[in-house]
């Protein structure tokens, strides 16, 4: 899975999990990294999400279908609730566009509006588009991890790069290769958020990781909640599904 | 009678070399009228900076909640701002209620983050910035639900003009999307960097339609055109701001207050140097009067005339004319001054827009009495006049009278 694209890493984590199961022939970082990197390029995948947002203010829940190819086009349309039933996100590669179906508007999210939130979760718009891979765009070496049983990484970003983070520390499962929690530093060497790993089970047909938590570290009280309900490897996915004009249109 | 007896003699010995006299005190004169015009002009120019910023939007005083400045997020509403508003118009103050959120503007493919102001179009009659319109009108109970006046440079980065309807996305108090088509009925002129580039107002109505804002209220400004000041103001209001923190523009705007402050205190400073020049001049005067006068000091001296005496008449000659410079240069000064209030300087044709600490600048440069700094000046002006004096009196007064007779200069 990929260090900056937490967003992009819900939806194609699961096609990154076995490329860490089959990485798992030794501890040799590179390998491993390079497994993680290349695994969920080609690839695809359908599935329904729920998404829990707990906040201080309001804890909301919206279902939405996403569909993604690769590591650049993504799409998701909220089913629930009705009020924001039909609300659609592009993602083809840095660009985003939302489509609001009850003023009949497609909006590109400008740059200035990356840092804002995603539907009031704690992910950003940035989180969506964000491209890096481990091997190019980071210095990654062992770390020890917080638990004997698991393998950690530390990984800084290139100067170069353009990513907002001072550090990824991930944490993977010795046994199953499966990631436990990432960890994202700022600038100031400051954690600034986690995302954990939970409830390994079946999905796909395969053991994967079903529930993603994003934790803010200045609200700890807060968080935002991933959960999958199902998940299709490899769907056929019609060749323009990831357009503007099938972003207008209701069905996938 | 004291001093008459001194004056006299000092004015009749001024009147001896006439045209020296008249040079020197005109060139106290010609600097107390420089003095004057350009501090009137400096203050006019900082008094304007400070009518625009607080008449344009901000008010001389605002209410927040607690922390709304340092972290203002949509939550962080004041309670009980009803209070504060009553007792407001009790005392004669206008007052506008406002309620502030982020959301994205777009329209066509352009599409830009704005901050969108929630208003009641009636009280924000008393700030400028509603009737300061490039194009179309402000909003009113004419308008229909739905309408938004854009700041300037937003409504051009999104290409959109008077009658098209942008779209507005937004996060509501609720966490969902709020979104909804606003038609533009107006476009702000330039009113400052920041809302030109990010303004969207919207009525009150349409604010907690699309926020679902729960009625939130993040501020209160206030204004008098009254010649109350701020601290009048707070002063007055201060008794029912519960749970609502009171700022002056001072402390809103603390460039602009400095830049007033650093103003005065470099007119101040301009002025020591302008008097000091000024009296370089009376102390060559005084110098050449001393030495051509040194075998009539000898012989007043001889008469029995006091050092004391001779160090008085040679001082209250150089006060004499510092006086009467002074006086004469202050009233020129404040002729020019008339002029110019009501006639101002017309900057726009060589400027343009401007906008200076990122608030917009009226083009019309008005002069403003400052009486406080030509009194200032003048005590400034009449102190070195004397200070620089000292040395030619101090030499009059230690004459040897035997060898001041015999002098030949």
């Amino acid at each position: 899975m990929r260090a900056g694209g937490i967003f992009a890493a819900v939806l194609a984590l699961l096609m990154a999990m076995p490329g860490i199961v089959q990485a798992g022939n030794g501890d040799d970082l590179t390998a491993l990294l390079d497994s993680i990197d290349d695994l969920y390029r080609s690839d695809a995948s359908a599935g329904r999400m729920s998404m829990t947002v707990v906040t201080k203010h309001f804890t909301r829940q919206v279902v939405f279908d996403a569909w993604s190819e690769g590591r650049d086009k993504s799409l998701i349309r909220i089913v629930m609730p009705l009020k924001e039933a039909g609300i659609s996100t592009l993602k083809v590669e840095r660009d985003i566009w939302n489509y609001l179906p009850n003023v009949d508007r497609t909006i590109k999210i400008p740059a200035t509006m990356m840092a804002a939130s995603w539907m009031g979760s704690h992910f950003t718009n940035d989180d969506l588009v964000r491209e890096s891979r481990y091997q190019e765009d980071y210095d990654c070496a062992w770390e020890t991890p917080s638990d004997p049983a698991r393998l950690g990484v530390a990984c800084i970003p290139h100067s170069d790069a353009g990513l907002v983070w001072g550090k990824v520390v991930l944490e993977v499962a010795k046994d199953t290769r499966l990631p436990i929690s990432v960890a994202y530093f700022d600038e100031d060497m400051l954690l600034a958020r986690t995302m954990f790993f939970e409830d390994v089970g079946s999905l796909g047909g395969r053991a994967l990781p079903r529930r993603m938590r994003l934790v803010p570290e200045d609200k700890p009280d807060e968080e935002t909640r991933i959960e999958y309900g199902q998940l299709t490897f490899n769907p056929s996915l019609s060749a323009d599904l990831f357009s503007l004009r099938s972003l207008r249109s209701r069905g996938p | 009678m004291m001093l008459s007896g001194h004056i006299v003699p000092a004015w009749r010995n001024l009147l001896r070399n006439r045209r020296r006299t008249l040079v020197t005190v005109g060139a106290v004169a010609f600097t107390m009228a420089l003095l004057v015009l350009v501090g009137a002009l400096s203050e006019g120019m900082v008094q304007g900076l400070i009518r625009n910023v607080t008449e344009t939007s901000m008010g001389l005083v605002q209410a927040h909640a607690p922390g709304y400045l340092s972290d203002p997020s949509f939550y962080t509403a004041m309670e009980h701002s009803e209070v504060l508003e009553a007792a407001a118009k009790d005392a004669g103050i206008s007052v506008a209620r406002r309620s502030f959120g982020g959301g994205l503007l777009a329209y066509g493919d352009k599409s830009a983050g704005a901050r969108i102001w929630g208003v009641v179009p009636e009280m924000e009659k008393a700030f400028r910035f509603s009737g300061s319109l490039a194009e179309g009108t402000f909003l009113s109970a004419k308008t229909p639900p739905g309408s938004v006046v854009l700041g300037r440079k937003i409504a051009h980065l999104l290409k959109a003009g008077i009658g098209d309807d942008i779209v507005v996305l937004v996060q509501a108090s609720d966490g969902s999307v709020g979104n909804e088509l606003l038609r533009v009925v107006g476009v702000f002129a330039p009113i400052g960097d920041d809302f030109d580039r990010s303004a969207a107002v919207i009525s009150s109505a349409d604010f907690e339609h699309v926020f679902v804002s729960g009625g939130r209220v993040h501020e209160l400004a206030f204004l008098a055109r009254d010649g109350r000041s701020a601290e009048t103001l707070v002063s007055e209001l201060e008794p029912f701001a519960e749970g609502a923190v009171l700022r002056t523009w001072r402390q809103l705007m603390p460039p602009i207050s400095d830049m007033d402050l650093m103003m005065r205190g470099m007119m101040v400073f301009v002025g020591l140097v302008f008097s000091l020049a000024a009296g370089f001049g009376i102390v060559n005067t005084m110098m050449m009067a001393v030495h051509e006068r040194v075998r009539e000091y000898g012989v007043l001296k001889a008469l029995g005339c006091t050092p004391l005496r001779l160090f008085v008449d040679t001082s209250i000659e150089a006060l004499l004319m510092g006086g009467v410079g002074t006086v004469l240069g202050g009233l020129v000064g404040q002729g020019l001054v008339v002029w110019f209030i009501y006639h101002p300087i017309d900057l726009s044709r060589i400027v343009g827009d401007m906008s200076l600490v990122g608030v917009a600048f009226d083009p019309l440069w008005r002069a403003a009495s400052a009486p406080d700094l030509i009194f200032l000046n003048a005590v400034v002006m009449l102190v070195l006049c004397w200070g620089v004096s000292i040395l030619p009196a101090l030499r009059a007064a230690r004459l040897n009278p035997v060898e001041a007779m015999n002098h030949d200069g």
